[in-house]
């Protein structure tokens, strides 16, 4: 008995996982290289039931439709927006949405990012926003001071008392088979996983690579327009979601009734 | 006067399960390449109805002893194609389906939410492949194009050509989850259909049809209830009150 409001049910709850992607969304319309995600939906198998028996006469098994369910969030792995900032260390990765840098978190573990927007920590290493080290980690002699980072990914800086500057580290990027089998760890960051497939290390601007662009950030690729549509068509089929669960209710109501 | 009993029962099940399919639509609004289900209320067989008296049975004509809900078809009518602009959305003009592999053995969809594996084969949401004219098709890394005629270029390279399937009219669709159907009969390679590289074809549920067929289908059960109910307070009443002699 259960089952039949199961359809209804199914589409309520899909409708609110639908809801909270793009709440995820919204909020993080500022946060440096977030990528959008959605929520895919996909059916689930029809049931077969015996849906009528009328005195001798019995109903062959009919296939009945089992509701909706959560399939997989996906990322949109599109580029986002440039957004020029100035500080040679403001990296963003340009031209292909699904590159990234690979990082070092403080716990040890490799992550994958986009938001370049780089910085020197107190050992002159180039870390990120969040302290995570860049891997292979590119370290600066002290008093060295960046002067700017090439479309190729080469990192020159004036040392000691040199006037010119020179390279002292090389970006390198990342990419998998299948973005959309990251694992995502918050902060813009990514882990690896087996579904993503076996990384492929190359260096910007080598061909088939992005390249990089110094001195500006990737925004958000969250799209306020399109979220919002997405948010008022998700609200219309969980409305409507509702009103058929009512609607079945009413009508198991109604055959309890009739023998009172 | 039993009959009535049955046939009011029969019509308020055959409501139900019509109420029952238009939820599973409904919750399926927004699932890309979801494809309604046209239920049927149709007649059992009819029966002769007659008459005995006199010794002799007299036929008085044909009677339909129930309602009953007819396994649902697929409503092949296509959906919206709406644009993503993801290389490896791909959406199918025409009538024809996506041919994938399945542990279960070949699945038709129409849900091109498609994605590389991490052996860079083109595979379903869930993994599963999409089979191609040669089997799965592996895209090495570039800019991938797809033509309407369904062929897989990379770089200018083709890697591969997609496998429309067209079941024949008669085939009976099973929705089987993730959004495919398994065909009772065997596909041709499709005719006339072509796909459109980074567009989605939406559900082709109308959520306000269904909403409106759901009230027909409310008002029909309650309507067969009320039936039930007249039938049950007369066969009351016959059992009760008729030939009863005095108060």
């Amino acid at each position: 008995m259960t089952s039949v409001y199961f359809p209804s049910m199914s589409g309520i709850m899909a409708g609110q996982q639908q809801v909270d992607v793009i709440a995820n969304n919204l909020a993080n319309l500022s946060t440096t290289g977030f990528k959008a995600a959605r929520a895919q939906l996909v059916s689930l198998p029809s049931q077969r039931s015996e849906v009528a028996r009328a005195g001798e006469a019995v109903l062959g098994p009919v296939d009945l439709g089992g509701g909706v369910m959560l399939g997989a969030v996906t990322r949109q792995f599109t580029t986002g927006p440039i957004q020029v900032t100035g500080n040679p260390l403001d990296l963003a990765i340009v031209g292909d949405g699904a590159t990234f840098f690979a990082v070092r978190r403080r716990d040890g573990t490799v992550a994958y990012t986009r938001a370049g927007a780089l910085s020197i920590d107190a050992n002159g290493q180039l870390v990120t926003a969040d302290g995570a080290i860049l891997e292979p980690p590119i370290t600066l002699s002290p008093g060295a001071r960046i002067d700017h980072v090439d479309a190729q990914g080469r990192i020159y800086a004036v040392q000691g008392s040199a006037n010119a500057p020179t390279v002292v580290g090389q970006l390198q990027l990342v990419r998998f088979p299948n973005p959309n089998g990251l694992l995502a760890l918050g902060n813009g960051q990514f882990s690896a996983t087996p579904a993503a497939g076996q990384p492929e290390v190359g260096t910007p601007g080598a061909p088939g690579w992005p390249t990089i662009g110094s001195g500006m950030l990737e925004a958000a690729n969250v799209d306020l327009a399109t979220e919002m549509t997405q948010l008022i068509i998700a609200q219309r089929a969980y409305v409507a979601n509702i009103r058929a669960l009512q609607t079945t209710d009413e009508m198991v109501a109604l055959a309890i009734q009739t023998r009172s | 006067m039993i009959r009535t009993l049955y046939e009011a029962a029969a019509a308020m099940m055959a409501q139900f399960a019509r109420q029952l399919a238009l939820s599973n639509d409904l919750s399926n609004a927004q699932t890309p390449g979801y494809r309604r289900e046209i239920g049927r209320v149709n007649d059992f067989q009819e029966m002769l109805l007659s008459r005995i008296g006199g010794g002799q049975a007299q036929l008085v004509g044909p009677v339909s002893t129930a309602v009953r809900y007819d396994q649902p078809t697929v409503d092949e009518r296509q959906g919206a194609l709406v644009e993503t602009g993801r290389p490896l959305d791909l959406a199918i003009t025409g009538r024809a389906f996506f041919t994938i592999q399945t542990p279960q053995g070949v699945q038709y969809t129409r849900d091109g939410r498609f994605q590389l594996n991490a052996q860079r084969q083109l595979v379903t949401a869930d993994g599963m492949p999409v089979l191609g004219v040669n089997g799965p098709i592996t895209i090495p890394p570039g800019d991938v194009a797809v033509d309407p005629d369904g062929t897989v270029r990379v770089n200018g390279q083709t890697v591969g050509q997609l496998l429309l399937t067209d079941l024949p009219a008669n085939a009976t669709l099973t929705p089987v989850g993730q959004n495919r159907f398994t065909a009772n009969a065997a596909g041709q390679p499709a005719q006339g259909s072509g796909v459109s590289q980074g567009f989605l074809e939406q559900s082709n549920v109308d959520i306000t049809q269904t909403l409106t067929e759901m009230l027909a289908a409310s008002r029909s059960y309650a309507l067969a209830q009320r039936a039930l109910q007249l039938a049950d307070d007369s066969l009351r009443l016959a059992v009760n009150d008729v030939g009863r002699v005095s108060a």
